[in-house]
């Protein structure tokens, strides 16, 4: 008796110990309703395809407004498709690319689509786990900027469909409360930022007053030096792909950038190292302005409780050097599993959310650059988001990034310029520039 | 005999988690330390040992290296020193409410977890404006300090943020050890004129040699591996890498540079030196003795 209670109850012990090794046939889980908070749901149970009718399982990153808009369009689409099912499911987003990347790998586990950001997919092109987009929807990248397809493209197939421009550059959120008490006016040129930068930075040791003219931040560094070299008439790719900033147009550039820390005091590193976006200082009066993507508009209302155009305002970014030129990385696109089971209602469904009277809608949803040339056009869009009218201009001038991890770029970079700012660790700025070439060609290709 | 079957057999399930869960993986990265490994990509060349080949020529990671070990040594130094004179202090108090009371306010910092009391002093202890820090360091006349922003002092921060989130832990077991230890010794030294600073060094050090062993062994396996201060309150590794240690690199490597392979080099010589670290401690402060 005894042998036996002990053998049922190491039977038992086993099983719970590898019951989380379970497949998610084994482990089926629903809940009633997405919310943003929860570390994952689903709307809906899983069913297989029945006869013209398909479920199709769609993950996205937890975001309030993007699940909102991705949940109206799919409703939509239910209604107007009665048998076709979609499935939204949401993870937080510090989880989401090792979902993504678990999913994929494990081939037939997981969604059926997967919201994508472009660095990502650049990971995931050459693997085999994503479908190529059909002819007849690729058949309207034409209408789409550059930079938005680059990370989607390997050997001139497409694996992706944006959704959004991502543009770091080419805007400028300004303090109006400061500029109206100093009786400036917003900056028309280079020179103008720099003029007054000089008569408002004010530092104390350490602390930063106020800072005249702001761009140090993760992303920024990067998108700032980038567009200044392209717009120097220089480049940081070479012929066969590798990357150089040892050009007199990169080191005049960087030369400039770290002058603005290191000389004019116009800010400090913060930025990068206090844990808040460069941004932030815009909306609690430590910073006249700021280069920033639009995505930080929404923030000044409803984090800071600011209110647009009598607190702050998004305006144009003078030009560095004419004409205007930018690099920028692929964003958010919609991605589907070459493993699905329903991947042709899987295309269709995105074929559905790409056509411009739709996407529109959720491009002003989520605050979002549109993706292709008809909905920069749309009186809807320019109606539903008048602060983008700067970008809007500028977007075809924008080139991709190259196909890099854009993580290892930033990182290098920020280091790089760090030092730079910093210490005396390099004698002069090319060499550091040197060294930055050297980390990035030898971390892309060994 | 019969009882020896029984505990084999309920030994079983722990076993197999032990496995598959612990030693496996630690074979599996040390086998993947040999390949160019990108778990997203279809081809992972096997390299030999050529990662470990790049590793002894990266000076990045020989500043992570060096990073750990100045942050262990002079956090578990300090730790151990002032977790010691706590539990010292904490026992010596007649009263049982005082010694529960300060045990668990010392505590506290344990439970909470580590990348919210991170937060917390990045954007309030540690802030250059308006931060606690710097506002008590102007009482004194001493200028403001950019705690997180200047390479040169961050790795400061790092080891005061460290001591606070871990003393707490050390003292309530250091105060478990100096409870278990007769009184009979301390009294009989006391009765032959013995002060207590002599007390503390002659009688109750030596006798609280395995607690002491135990404590040291396992703050240093858990200072090798901190992680959470050096990603969320330095930012990735303050500027100029100042404060990214081998757990940081790994990171680094494996997650944001898509480097597998790397980072398991990496992580088979942070095991190693791990080991030699615990290996030679243990048969430094060896006790083969009881009371």
């Amino acid at each position: 008796m005894k042998r036996l209670l002990a053998s049922l109850l190491c039977a038992s012990m086993l099983l719970v110990s590898f019951a989380g090794c379970g497949s998610k046939e084994a482990a089926p889980s629903s809940t009633p309703e997405t919310t943003p908070e929860t570390p994952a749901s689903s709307t809906e149970a899983e069913t297989e395809p029945t006869g013209e009718g398909a479920t199709i399982e769609l993950w996205l990153h937890q975001n309030e407004a993007w699940n909102a808009s991705h949940q109206t369009i799919a409703d939509q689409y239910m209604s107007e498709n009665p048998g076709q099912e979609i499935v939204i499911k949401t993870f937080p987003y510090s989880d989401f690319l090792s979902k993504i990347q678990t999913s994929l790998l494990s081939g037939g586990e997981g969604a059926d689509i997967y919201e994508m950001w472009g660095g990502w997919a650049l990971d995931f092109t050459g693997t085999g786990a994503l479908a190529e987009v059909p002819a007849d929807i690729s058949a309207t990248f034409e209408n789409f900027y550059a930079p938005v397809l680059g990370a989607y493209t390997r050997d001139g197939k497409y694996y992706g469909v944006p959704l959004e421009f991502n543009i770091e550059y080419g805007g400028l959120l300004v303090n109006k409360k400061l500029f109206g008490e100093k009786g400036l006016e917003y900056p028309k040129t280079w020179a103008d930022i720099e003029k007054i930068a000089d008569a408002t930075s004010s530092k104390d040791g350490e602390v930063m007053n106020l800072r005249g003219f702001d761009f140090v931040s993760e992303d920024n560094i990067l998108y700032t030096f980038l567009a200044m070299i392209l717009s120097s008439g220089g480049s940081y790719l070479t012929e066969d792909g590798k990357v150089d900033f040892t050009t007199p147009e990169a080191v005049d550039a960087m030369t400039t950038l770290v002058s603005y820390v290191r000389d004019k005091g116009y800010t400090n590193l913060d930025g990068i190292t206090s844990g808040k976006e460069g941004y932030s200082f815009v909306y609690t009066d430590e910073s006249m302005m700021d280069i920033v993507g639009p995505w930080a508009v929404a923030d000044g209302s409803a984090s800071y409780g600011l209110e647009y155009g009598t607190d702050y305002e998004y305006i144009a970014l003078p030009p560095y050097k004419e004409p205007v030129k930018f690099a920028a990385e692929t964003g958010w696109g919609l991605t589907v599993a070459e493993s699905s089971d329903v991947k042709d209602a899987a295309w269709k469904y995105v074929a559905y959310f790409d056509s411009p009277e739709v996407l529109v809608k959720h491009n002003i949803a989520c605050s979002q650059i549109p993706p292709r040339t008809e909905i920069v056009e749309m009186q809807e869009y320019k109606d539903g988001m008048p602060y983008a009218q700067p970008l809007l201009d500028i977007l075809p001038a924008g080139q991709f990034i190259g196909p890099f991890n854009t993580t290892t770029i930033k990182e290098n970079i920020d280091n790089i310029f760090t030092e730079l700012c910093t210490t005396d660790n390099y004698p002069t700025i090319k060499d550091g520039l040197v060294a930055l070439t050297d980390n990035l060609n030898t971390a892309f290709f060994g | 005999m019969k009882n020896n079957k029984f505990v084999c057999i309920v030994l079983i399930p722990i076993f197999c988690l032990i496995v598959v869960f612990l030693i496996a993986p630690l074979f599996y990265g040390l086998g993947i330390s040999m390949f160019d490994y990108n778990p997203l990509r279809a081809d992972n060349p096997f390299i030999g040992a050529a990662n470990y080949v790049r590793l002894f020529h990266d000076t990045l990671f020989y500043r992570a290296l060096a990073h750990t070990l100045v942050f262990v040594g002079v956090t578990v130094t300090l730790n151990i020193i002032v977790t010691l004179i706590l539990a010292q202090l904490i026992s010596s108090l007649p009263w049982n409410f005082a010694r529960g009371l300060f045990r668990t306010v010392l505590f506290l910092p344990c439970v909470a977890p580590m990348v919210g009391t991170s937060l917390v002093w990045r954007n309030g202890m540690f802030a250059t404006k308006n931060g606690l820090v710097n506002h008590l360091l102007g009482y004194l006349g001493i200028p403001a300090i950019n705690w997180l922003g200047d390479a040169s002092v961050v790795m400061v921060a790092m080891i005061i943020f460290t001591i606070w989130a871990d003393i707490g832990y050390n003292t309530v077991l250091f105060c478990a050890g100096l409870d278990g230890i007769p009184k009979d010794f301390s009294e009989a030294a006391q009765i032959d004129g013995a002060g207590p600073v002599r007390r503390f060094i002659y009688i109750t050090l030596p006798l609280l040699g395995r607690t002491f062993i135990f404590v040291l062994m396992m703050t240093l396996i858990s200072h090798f591996q901190m992680f959470v201060q050096f990603m969320v309150l330095a930012q990735r590794g303050a500027p100029n890498n100042a404060a990214t240690v081998l757990t940081l690199l790994i990171y680094k490597e494996g997650f944001s540079n898509q480097n597998m392979g790397y980072a398991s080099a990496i992580a088979v010589i942070l095991f190693l030196v791990i080991m030699v670290v615990t290996v030679i401690q243990r048969r430094v402060n060896r006790v083969d003795w009881g009371y």
